[in-house]
């Protein structure tokens, strides 16, 4: 019997490190690092700046450099921590985004890196769970100099103490409101227009543009789903719209949905705006045009996913007619992404186009920045690099993403701007897009414009 | 009176007391919120509880015949409706080689092939990690179940990949109008299919086969010692409970339910089959309907009439709990389960 149990240990065992080392072949393995006093060495001599359109030139080189965790001098190697979702509930959005990352840095490698350094990526997957999320970054903190993106609101949250405390800034991949807030935000760098903003965007767009006035109004509960949910009351109070289902935080994962699809069919909303995940989003829009309920159907960005007009999906058309949203950052079919489709042509040529891997590079961009300006300073360490990411005043995306700026008040800085708004095109999916027909770039409604930021839209 | 007659009177009692019961509350709901709320309640309840009854039928016959609560059940729907994905859409097998055939005929015949393949797969599951196990504690067993679930699982989600992969059915999300109620044709599909595969599994088991699997069932030794193979219908036992998990894993997966198909979290709709199993009793086949439809029912009733903000939307989700609780307290077995009595 010792036997036996021996064969299913090592039938399991076996089992469980095939399917790890299924796709994720470019998952990289944390590995341990201590944490020891900055050393200071000569810096390598500077290289040719990066090809790409969007990347940062090359620095000045100083004549010493400060390094402790992440950065090895020696060995030419940085560092760069991912907090990624790559099987949980946004894996289908957060995959394309860790491409992103890939392709920018594997052209600043080609490129002759940051200065002479190579950019290694250590990804591991939070699965979207907030326990595992702190767990990743505690084993990654003392292994990489920053963390590339953090994803989701309530994980971010759960380590935004801990980044203060050990002295180390992340990107969020979240657009919660709170990270325009200087009380809550020392050490992120966030981008992209906040839920609560978007929602305003969204709202005042569409009833512009196309009426309507009754609303519903349903979202996951937490910092992602309610933040959004309370821009968009904010729209309906200011716009002097008709709440007509209040539906924030009853989006409940794993449970039937179809309660909150008769709620919103019951209240014969003219607009409906839902942020969830692409998880539950599809079921409560199919169970609500399953009732033969029509409406204009707008939410936070997370809450699409091209998978919805994919060949076979169920509800492709009633989707295409009843979605509008908007992003970011330029999608894949836009004049902006051009960086992007060039970076996956070439590095990743066999990528399927998706809208997301922008937001990487987008992220990545954040990034270099940061690591350039911490290189010119001289000071590499995981400190040094808080303090040189803080500094930057006026980032330039191009046509990516709006421009942002790290270092004004929270009014000044608060980003407004969505990089576009669009609707659902089978015809571009068909054509090889992404699935989008893009209606307006670079929108700021009136009331995003005339709104002024004093506070977080949801508290924590 | 026998004990069977007795047992017979004591059922005939249970079904016109739950007949009248639901008589009354069905007046009552109308009286409430009118009779099309009750009607669109009753129709989400069926098509939501014949899913819950496929996969508690699936645990329950695993467990009837070996004892093993299979945490990995899950996990093992999730890789039937991939299956199903795959070979619908991607192959277009076995629709390409007859491709006269009308399309839901085409359909059907590529979820046939899938639940085959999920079959074997429950065998070589069976053969490999649970075969092994013979003997051992059953908490040693359902800890194995519980790291197949990990596996299953984990290889499944690579299979899907990022996105949700549609299952191809004919149906889309068309609807048609049952009275004053408007039903998705897949859950129309759903309830008459679920009712279909009971009656299957019911006639499997006044097979020559299902009988000595009922015979294993009530006592392993005896059933070897009138020469029935006990390893083979370990076997058998898996590979049906593998093919219902593999069949309400495509039910769960069909619009409006998962308007978009079979993806990463599908496997936890399982998770949701819980109370009925518990409900209608571990070891009782009638049970596992019964319960699937009984939970299905008071999910969506709760989910219609239970709407005041107080309580959320999330508030349905506890319902079949509570409704779980509340039997075991008058029934500690669940309603069909066998009363285990133990000489202290």
């Amino acid at each position: 019997m010792r036997g036996r149990w021996k064969l299913v240990v090592a039938l399991l065992a076996f089992a469980l490190v095939a399917a790890a080392c299924g796709d994720d072949d470019d998952t990289a393995a944390t590995t341990a690092a201590t944490t020891a006093a900055p050393a200071t060495t000569a810096a390598p001599g500077t290289t040719a700046a990066p090809g790409t359109t969007a990347a940062p030139a090359t620095t000045a080189a100083p004549a010493e450099i400060l390094t402790d965790v992440g950065v090895d001098l020696d060995a030419g190697v940085i560092k760069v921590g991912l907090l990624s979702d790559l099987t949980g509930v946004f894996g289908a959005l957060v995959s394309p985004i860790v491409v992103g990352h890939e392709v920018y840095w594997d052209d600043v490698n080609a490129k002759g890196g940051v200065n002479g350094l190579t950019v290694e990526l250590v990804i591991e997957d939070t699965e979207y769970l907030v326990d595992k999320h702190v767990q990743l970054y505690e084993e990654l903190k003392d292994d990489v100099v920053a963390f590339g993106h953090s994803t989701g609101s309530p994980h971010t949250v759960a380590i935004r103490e801990a980044l203060e405390e050990d002295g180390i800034f992340a990107i969020p991949l979240t657009w919660y409101s709170g990270w325009s807030d200087p009380a809550i935000n020392a050490n992120l760098l966030p981008h992209g227009v906040p839920y609560c903003i978007e929602a305003m965007n969204l709202l005042d767009y569409i009833t512009t543009t196309e009426g309507g006035t009754k609303v519903a109004v349903v979202s996951l509960p937490g910092d992602y789903g309610q933040d959004s949910a309370q821009g968009a009351k904010k729209a309906i109070d200011a716009l002097d719209l008709e709440l007509v289902y209040d539906g924030e935080g009853q989006i409940i994962p794993g449970q039937d949905l179809k309660p909150i699809a008769d709620a919103i069919v019951a209240s014969e909303a003219d607009i409906v705006f839902i942020t969830g995940s692409p998880g539950n989003v599809p079921e409560i829009y199919g169970q609500a045009i399953a009732q033969g309920f029509v409406a204009r159907w707008t939410g936070a960005l997370p809450s699409w996913n091209p998978a919805y007009i994919a060949p076979g999906s169920p509800i492709k058309d009633a989707i295409e007619r009843d979605w509008l949203g908007d992003s970011y950052i330029a999608l894949w079919s836009s004049p902006g992404a051009a960086v992007v489709r060039d970076l996956v042509a070439t590095y990743r040529p066999d990528q399927t186009p998706h809208d997301f891997i922008g937001e990487g590079v987008v992220e990545a961009i954040i990034m270099h920045q940061a690591l350039l300006k911490a290189y010119e300073l001289g000071d590499m360490t995981q400190a040094g690099l808080v303090a040189a990411a803080k500094s930057i005043a006026n980032l330039d995306f191009g046509d990516l993403a709006p421009p942002e700026d790290y270092v004004s008040a929270a009014d000044d800085r608060l980003q407004r701007t969505s990089a576009v708004l669009f609707k659902p095109s089978q015809a571009d999916l068909a054509a090889g897009g992404t699935g989008v027909e893009i209606i307006e770039t670079n929108y700021v409604s009136p009331l995003a414009e005339s709104y002024v930021f004093e506070e977080t839209c949801f508290s924590i | 009176m026998t004990v069977a007659a007795a047992e017979r009177s004591r059922t005939v009692q249970w079904i016109g007391a739950t007949a009248v019961g639901a008589a009354i509350l069905a007046a009552v709901l109308i009286a409430w919120k009118g009779s099309e709320l009750l009607l669109d309640a009753t129709a989400n309840g069926l098509s939501l509880g014949a899913i819950y009854a496929l996969l508690a039928l699936g645990f329950v016959i695993i467990f009837k015949a070996t004892q093993v609560v299979n945490f990995a059940h899950g996990a093992i729907a999730a890789l039937g409706a991939f299956f199903v994905a795959y070979f619908a859409t991607v192959l277009n097998f076995p629709g390409r080689l007859a491709t006269g055939l009308p399309a839901w005929l085409q359909w059907s015949l590529s979820v046939v092939v899938a639940v085959f393949v999920i079959a074997f797969a429950g065998l070589v599951i069976e053969r490999v990690t649970i075969r092994p196990m013979v003997g051992e504690p059953l908490f040693a067993i359902a800890m194995v179940t519980i790291g197949l679930d990990i596996v299953v699982r984990t290889v499944t989600v690579d299979f899907i990949g990022a996105d949700p992969r549609p299952l191809g059915d004919p149906w889309a999300a068309s609807t048609r109008e049952l009275g004053s109620v408007t039903v998705a044709d897949t859950e129309i599909v759903t309830f008459f299919a679920a009712l279909v595969l009971v009656a299957a599994v019911a006639w499997f088991f006044r097979s020559k086969t299902g009988v000595a699997m009922r015979a294993t069932a009530f006592d392993q030794e005896a059933a070897r010692a009138q020469g029935i193979s006990v390893g083979r219908i370990f076997a058998i036992s898996w590979m049906i409970g593998a093919a219902l998990a593999g069949i309400a894993g495509v039910f769960s997966s069909l619009f409006p339910r998962a308007a978009t198909g079979v993806g990463p979290t599908t496997a936890f709709f399982a998770f949701r089959a819980f109370p009925a199993i518990i409900l209608g009793g571990l070891d009782s086949i009638v049970g596992a309907v019964v319960g699937g439809f009984a939970i299905g029912l008071a999910e969506s009733f709760a989910g219609a009439y239970f709407t005041w903000s107080g309580l959320g939307s999330g508030f349905a989700g506890i319902v079949p709990y509570l409704v779980m609780l509340l039997v075991l307290l008058i029934r500690p077995y669940g309603l069909f389960g066998t009363e285990e009595i133990r000489r202290v």
